[in-house]
């Protein structure tokens, strides 16, 4: 580590530690106890609703939160009492806010729903999960990758700048592996035009990261793990809208606005963002050291909605979006690309509605419903190829035709695509103590792939259409104990998928297609538990048997070089997790959480991409053993200065004994398996204060995080002399937000990749140096 | 914060650990490959070793090669080129003295060169580059450019007529055109074989020709095969067409250009995919690698498309490659009684009179010897190596 590195390092540190004054505070705290005998009720939830930060009541039905000055809706909730709220103000050091509360069952389902829209709650249920608020992290991120990076046994790879593409692992696992959803409808469907990383931060609530176990009521298969992007709920009259600047001429704008009127909502949102991604870079095994100048990004989304509380429902709603994006596409290895581009434009039509008592008393119905069109075109004709040393030739056919920038063949990819899913939830409360629940995931897309030039220059056809229906049941039985000391929650879920394309063997001098149509069902077992000890301190377990679906690419290949695999099976994993939280506020109103967890995760049946002389399949043949741990430690270490940090330790191994078909023992069976970071950790820091520049209504936070990488290999380690590795990494990023007329205007800063360190993805994608960022946010809300 | 530079701190001294000194021996250069999960990346190895008596080797001192091109030898020269990946851009030179290996230096090739083959003509050598239609020129022993050949007037059905593995018989360089268009086979409908000619002493092309009648294409195999053009005791050149890796409908085998000749000799084509295997039932759709060995006596492995399995292949356990004995004066094939092998497994090499095959087959992997004089075979791998077996090569064999 250089000198300078160092001297960057204590810059920021220095930085980092300047002392902050006390901000203006609140000290909430009071005593819970059942109205019938006044004896204090211990576990009960009582939750700030305009901060979504909460608490639970000690033994002694006793509970304090601190909260900046304000007026808030403070709520108690419990499983077995009716929910009490109240309206205070905070002007003071402290207020003491007491409830004493009626017993009911009929506030079961509202607890339930209410609880899990509360990151704590979600934290202390019985599966591995990890939350993520956007009040943690605002103002240090400028998109769900950053979260996402620090985060325990979550690492991101992504091949570039704003808008490429990047890939979330999950304790080891990531691709197909990892469910990525939008308040719990599968996006992994659509990932030709949505991608994690798109959705501004502004818009979100909360993350959700299930690690090893994904709750069946969120439908399709991830055995890896599973990722859910929790949008904010606005109140009735709201209105949203930033504008940020960022390095290398990125530009995003963000609006949202809704309105109410005789129980009908309507809201409009939308972002746009803008990217020339020009940031310096090495060529990859080359000494070029360039601008990327090809890499040019942009993303419009425009969503509406309008929801109605009239109607049989509870609540339906309509929701349309589009989206338009393009992206140009940077060359790093093969040649400095001048004119490929991608676009992908989709439209959406989205019905959701939800019923509670429906056809019963304790069954609650949900239902998802959504229809997408989707056209993605790769656009790569050029007649000249341009080296990193300048040198230019020209590719092209007899026929005049440019053979492209991107491998052998010129490209006018016009893929268009529909894709139907229908997601039905039932949720039947047998008393306070057992609760059922149904899930039914539909999903039909039909596939209309073209590429005309492609096919010129090949001369024969070589994409076909499909189709593929895919259902997921899962059943879900909830128990909760009396004293709510004990959760579980058991699932049993069923697969069944069917794929239907064309296939060229090349075999086939006559290259005619023949059909292929193939039809498979298995299934999956999981269980998770939980138990309380003390109000402080729960242990949780999980155990599943589940397996993954083949995605479509893996199915249906490329009708030519990539051969449809109808016969591929599953995924199978066995997986368990072990931890314990402990989340103590002391009399010092200071908060301490602690989480460790163990994994164990045995992967067979593994799919993996083989190569044959020309054509190549995806079989399924690989085994896999993750072993690890992760802790987690967040504290307000004083009432300006909150802390947190995280280590992860996975140890992935390849557990395939012998060659396929073959008693030729695996050279690296047993090995660590290569390209998947084993060792990672972050460390952040936030000193927050009101006021700081005088004025009322404002707030100001200052945050910084470090995050480090150990190296690891690219391919299997062999040789002493191996060169390709992905170099160890620590960066640092700081942030500065304030924000004025409480909470209204936000002003942010940021500064990420402060040292300037070379990072590199994948052992060939050079990522961003040190950049910058400015925001202005403002927002507008009225309660009713 | 502190924690974690010292994480760092501990761990940046790894970066400083200088490489052991190498200290195998031997005149025999075997190399290794390892697929990478993801199927389309993986690393490859090369080490000397001094016998071959039954032993396991690991890769632990062995030098990275190119996962796409096994180390191309030419005399007591070592080249790696990139091949049609891009896990790397440079040309790398290695010369065997005295046992050992040593690295001679480097040539940065141009960007997406698919660099597939080197010949040597003194101090020059002659850089095929596939995707580029061009043949670089450098020094070998200054590793600087000397001058690069723009072969892409002679690309038939697009300009680039994807120069592949080449050799030089006395002044003149003979270049196997793949002629792939739009992706890594030629036309179907184009059963024609081209070989440009080059005359070193002037480095300008003296004449492309052409086979038309024997209904093969593709002379020569672009990837892993250096050896599959070469030249007999009488210095007739042979050239082993593999026609779109077997898979386009079309013959495939050696076409021959007799001493002393600039054109095909229309009186030889020897058409394997029509001939019987003594001890198979099936023909090869094409020989996926070829050893000279004298006597008109060619040593190869060959495809049989018929073992892939219906109707989806399992390239990681169907065991279509069988061993042959090629005569290619009586255009006969025997097949050796060595088991069969995926298309991980299919290198051949001589050492004295035994020939060495690299096989991945349902019972081990590694290197199985055959004797030529007793035609005795291994009936297991002798040399066993981590990973799957790439190339065997005597140092001094005289093909």
């Amino acid at each position: 580590m250089t000198r300078e590195v160092f001297r960057n390092i204590l810059l920021v540190i220095l930085l980092l530690v300047t002392p902050f004054a006390v901000m203006a505070q609140t000290q909430i705290s009071g005593k819970v106890v059942d109205a019938k005998n006044n004896k204090p009720i211990a576990g009960e939830n009582v939750i700030i609703k305009e901060l979504q930060k909460g608490t639970i009541t000690n033994d002694d039905g006793e509970y304090s939160i601190i909260v900046p000055h304000g007026t808030y809706t403070i709520l108690f909730l419990s499983m077995n009492y009716k929910t009490v709220e109240k309206r205070i103000i905070c002007n003071k050091d402290k207020v003491e806010v007491s409830a004493a509360l009626e017993k009911s069952v009929k506030q079961l389902k509202e607890v339930a729903v209410i609880a899990k829209s509360e990151a704590r709650q979600l934290r202390e249920n019985a599966m591995p999960i990890s939350v993520i608020t956007m009040d943690e992290l605002q103002g240090t991120v400028s998109n769900i990758n950053d979260v996402l990076a620090k985060t325990s046994g979550i690492t991101i790879r992504s091949t570039g700048g704003v808008g490429s593409a990047s890939r979330i692992s999950v304790r080891g696992l990531e691709g197909k592996r990892i469910g990525f959803y939008i308040d719990e409808s599968p996006m992994n469907e659509n990932s030709d035009f949505v991608d994690i990383n798109d959705i501004p931060v502004d818009l979100i609530d909360r993350i959700e990261i299930y690690k090893g176990i994904v709750p069946p009521k969120f439908g399709g298969s991830a055995i890896g793990g599973a990722v859910n992007i929790v949008l904010k709920e606005y109140p009735p009259q709201y209105m949203d809208a930033s504008y940020s600047l960022q390095s290398f001429n990125t530009h995003k704008v963000t609006g949202v606005f809704k309105r109410n009127k005789n129980r009908i909502e309507a809201g409009l949102g939308g972002f746009y963002t803008y990217s020339d991604n020009d940031y310096k870079m090495r060529v990859p095994k080359r000494k070029e050291e360039v601008t990327r100048d090809h890499d040019q990004y942009k993303k419009f989304v425009l969503g509406g909605g309008v929801k109605s509380y009239k109607w049989w429902f509870d609540e339906i709603e309509i929701e349309p979006a589009i989206l338009f994006s393009s992206k140009e596409i940077q060359g790093i290895e093969e040649f400095n690309i001048r004119n490929a581009e991608s676009k992908s434009n989709a439209f959406v039509l989205t019905l959701l509605a939800d019923k509670t008592n429906f056809l019963m008393e304790g069954l609650d119905l949900d239902l998802d419903n959504s229809y997408s069109y989707s056209v993605y075109k790769l656009t790569d004709t050029a007649r000249y190829r341009h080296g990193w040393a300048g040198e230019i030739t020209e590719a092209v056919t007899d026929n005049g035709i440019g053979l492209g920038e991107i491998g052998q063949h010129p490209n006018t990819v016009n893929n268009k695509r529909h894709v139907f899913y229908q997601k039905t939830n039932l949720n039947y409360v047998f008393d306070a103590i057992n609760s059922l629940n149904f899930n039914s995931s539909f999903s039909y897309s039909k596939g209309l792939p073209s590429d005309t030039l492609k096919d010129a220059v090949l001369g024969y056809k070589t994409n076909f259409k499909s189709t593929m229906k895919s259902w997921t049941a899962g059943l879900t039985h909830e128990y909760n104990s009396k004293n709510k000391k004990l959760t579980n929650a058991a699932s049993l879920k069923y697969y069944y998928y069917s794929m239907q394309t064309r296939l060229i063997e090349l075999t086939d001098i006559n290259r005619i297609p023949e059909d292929i149509d193939n039809t498979k069902n298995d299934y999956g077992l999981s269980n998770a538990m939980r138990y309380r000890f003390i109000p402080d301190f729960l242990i949780k377990a999980s155990a599943s048997y589940d397996v993954r679906l083949p995605s479509d690419t893996e199915l249906l290949g490329d009708g030519f070089i990539i051969a449809p695999a109808g016969n591929l099976d599953p995924e199978r994993s066995t997986a368990f997790n072990i931890g314990a939280m402990y989340d103590k506020t002391n009399a010092q109103l200071n908060r301490v959480q602690i989480e460790i967890n163990g994994f164990y995760q045995y992967l067979e049946n593994m799919i993996r991409f083989t190569g044959g002389p020309l054509q190549s399949i995806y079989q399924n043949f690989g085994k896999m053993r993750s072993l690890g741990a992760e802790a987690e430690v967040k504290t307000d270490a004083t009432n300006w200065l909150y802390l947190w940090g995280n280590i992860t330790y996975q140890n992935l191994r390849d557990m395939r004994k012998h060659e396929p078909g073959s008693k030729q023992k695996n050279t690296t069976y047993k090995d660590r398996m290569p390209n998947i970071p084993y060792l990672f950790a972050n460390i952040g820091i936030e000193l927050h204060r009101q006021n700081l520049l005088g004025g009322k209504g404002q707030n100001t936070r200052l945050f910084g995080d470090c995050a480090f990488v150990e190296e690891y290999f690219y391919d299997f380690q062999q040789s002493i002399y191996q060169e390709n590795r992905i170099p160890q990494s620590v960066t640092f990023n700081a942030g500065l937000e304030h924000s004025l007329k409480n909470q209204s205007i936000f002003l942010s800063l940021q500064a990420n990749n402060i040292t300037d360190e070379r990072v590199i993805s994948e052992f060939n994608r050079p990522l961003p140096g040190r950049n910058f960022g400015v925001k202005i946010r403002y927002v507008w809300k009225r309660e009713k | 914060m502190i924690g974690l530079l010292g994480i760092s701190l501990l761990s940046c001294d790894n970066d400083d650990d200088a490489p052991e000194v190498k200290d195998e021996f031997g005149d025999i250069l075997l190399s290794s490959m390892l697929p990478n999960p993801d199927g389309v990346s993986g690393s490859a190895y090369m080490q000397v070793i001094n016998n071959i008596d039954a032993a396991e080797y690991d890769n632990h001192k062995a030098l990275p090669s190119s996962y796409s091109v096994p180390p191309i030898v030419i005399g007591n020269d070592i080249f790696i080129v990139p091949g049609w990946s891009n896990q790397s851009s440079t040309l790398e030179k290695y010369t065997w003295n005295n046992g050992q290996i040593e690295n001679k230096g480097e040539y940065e090739l141009p960007s997406n060169s698919g660099a597939v083959d080197v010949v040597t003509k003194g101090d020059k050598a002659y850089v095929s580059l596939n995707f580029l239609g061009k043949i670089l020129i450098i020094n070998h022993q200054t590793m600087e450019k000397i001058g690069e050949l723009d072969i892409s007037e002679y690309g038939v059905g697009d300009n680039n007529p994807d120069p592949a593995i080449m050799l030089v018989r006395d002044k003149l360089l003979y270049v196997g055109l793949n002629q792939m268009v739009g992706g890594y086979a030629p036309d179907p409908a184009r059963a024609k074989v081209d070989i440009l000619i080059v005359d070193t002493e002037t480095d300008q092309t003296v004449k492309m020709i052409t086979d038309s009648t024997s209904g093969m294409s593709m002379p020569t195999k672009p990837e892993a095969d250096s050896k599959s053009i070469f030249m007999d005791e009488n210095k007739d050149i042979y050239i082993n067409c593999i026609s779109g890796f077997g898979f386009l409908g079309q013959k495939s085998g050696f076409l021959r250009i007799k001493a002393g000749e600039t054109d095909f000799d229309k009186s030889y084509s020897f058409d394997v995919t029509q001939t019987n295997v003594e001890g198979d039932e099936f023909s090869p759709a094409y020989l996926l690698k070829v050893q000279y060995a004298g006597n008109d006596k060619v040593y190869a492995t060959g495809n049989i498309n018929e073992r892939y399995s219906v109707p989806e292949p399992n390239y990681v356990e169907d065991r279509t490659v069988i061993c042959l004995e090629v005569d290619l004066k009586t255009k006969s094939l025997k097949k050796l009684n060595l088991p069969g092998s995926t298309n991980y497994g299919m290198s051949v090499g001589s050492y004295k009179d035994k020939m060495i095959f690299g096989l991945v087959t349902e019972q081990d992997a590694g290197f199985y010897v055959y004797d030529t004089k007793t035609g005795e075979a291994s009936t297991t791998a002798v040399l066993k190596i981590a990973g799957y077996p790439g190339d065997f090569t005597h140092f001094g064999e005289k093909y």
